[in-house]
């Protein structure tokens, strides 16, 4: 379950601190709301990951400003995948967790879990456009961290 | 289905496989602090032992005990309210009634106010009203009846001057209903100053 949960949590997470809180927080709601689970509705491992989705998801908003900005239409910078496929797990999740908190939330909810923006919109309480502008600016940022990493 | 670039997928994959970071410890005492008591590990771990006595008890039992205290401490009270109600009733000196219950061995302690019964035949002590206090105990103790005491002081009750009863149809004596109510009436505003002194005459403007 620890292993589980804390994989969720990571994602989400800028650190391991992060991550902790989050998967503390998460802890202390299953414990308080356990007699609400229903077994018949789901199993216990999607009911922990909601919970622990929806705590990430409060973190994210806490900790991040989203500013309104309306994505327009740029041209997608370039990035070989080889460069990554040479880091390792460690390397690439501490890259991600450099970008600004509320580009990293979009980013890892649009490339990691694929959410689509419309979805992230709602979560996150933002419109698609802010979204789309933040995977655009996180695919900016990310190609720029690679070419100083290469050189 | 969101379209990921290719190095998106490669990201998407190290993110899935990425190490787990052995923080368990760490979290499982932030949920007991959070939660304020002690609960039981789970096979993720938390390897905090679990207090053999739930602080919950512990709670309960204070409480039944402090109600059980408090109901002694109220019980205490009420009882000893009551025995101290009980001896003030037993110091108050209680007259009884002596026509029935007088023997012929009895004798009668006289108080200021008191006065010996029909026994004596005299027929002027029938007429006092106020009750004697017996006391078998002291019977070899008091003085013999004395009728001549008696008539010394039946005259000193005699000699008491008359009180004087004013008739009901003296008009110089007024009954307290029947006194005059005068209300007094209070000064309104400032003293001497007329209606006429509020008239407001308009000045005439320099400026224009």
């Amino acid at each position: 379950v620890y292993g589980f949960a804390m994989a969720i949590a990571l994602k989400y997470s800028r650190d391991n601190t992060d991550a902790k809180d989050i998967l503390s927080h998460s802890f202390v709601k299953v414990f308080k709301s356990i007699t609400s689970f229903d077994a018949a509705k789901g199993s216990f491992h999607a009911w922990l990951k909601k919970i622990i989705f929806n705590e990430a998801i409060d973190h994210i908003k806490q900790r991040s400003r989203f500013s309104n900005v309306e994505f327009e239409k740029a041209e997608e910078p370039h990035i070989e995948s080889t460069v990554i496929e040479k880091m390792d797990e460690a390397e690439v999740m501490a890259l991600v967790q450099q970008l600004p908190p509320a580009t990293h939330a979009v980013f890892v909810m649009y490339v990691v879990n694929g959410y689509p923006h419309k979805e992230i919109a709602e979560k996150l309480k933002i419109s698609e456009g802010t979204s789309k502008w933040h995977l655009s600016e996180a695919r900016k940022l990310l190609q720029q961290k690679l070419i100083n990493l290469k050189n | 289905v969101n379209q990921l670039l290719p190095y998106e997928q490669k990201i998407a994959d190290k993110f899935s496989h990425a190490a787990i970071p052995d923080m368990a410890d760490e979290i499982w005492a932030n949920i007991d602090a959070e939660l304020g008591s002690d609960t039981p590990g789970d096979d993720g771990g938390g390897n905090n032992p679990v207090s053999s006595s739930p602080s919950g008890t512990g709670l309960a039992t204070g409480f039944k005990f402090l109600i059980v205290a408090v109901v002694t401490i109220a019980v205490l009270f009420i009882v000893r309210k009551r025995n101290a109600n009980k001896v003030k009733k037993k110091d108050i000196p209680v007259a009884p009634a002596i026509e029935k219950n007088i023997t012929k061995d009895s004798t009668v302690v006289v108080d200021s106010f008191s006065e010996t019964p029909a026994k004596s035949g005299n027929k002027e002590a029938k007429t006092i009203t106020a009750k004697p206090i017996v006391k078998d105990s002291l019977t070899k103790q008091v003085m013999p009846f004395n009728p001549s005491l008696v008539k010394d002081r039946q005259d000193s009750i005699a000699t008491l001057p008359p009180v004087i009863i004013p008739p009901e149809n003296n008009p110089t004596i007024l009954k307290r209903d029947e006194q005059p109510i005068v209300p007094v009436k209070k000064g309104k505003g400032a003293k001497g100053i007329k209606d006429a002194d509020y008239k407001i005459i308009p000045k005439r403007k320099d400026s224009l």
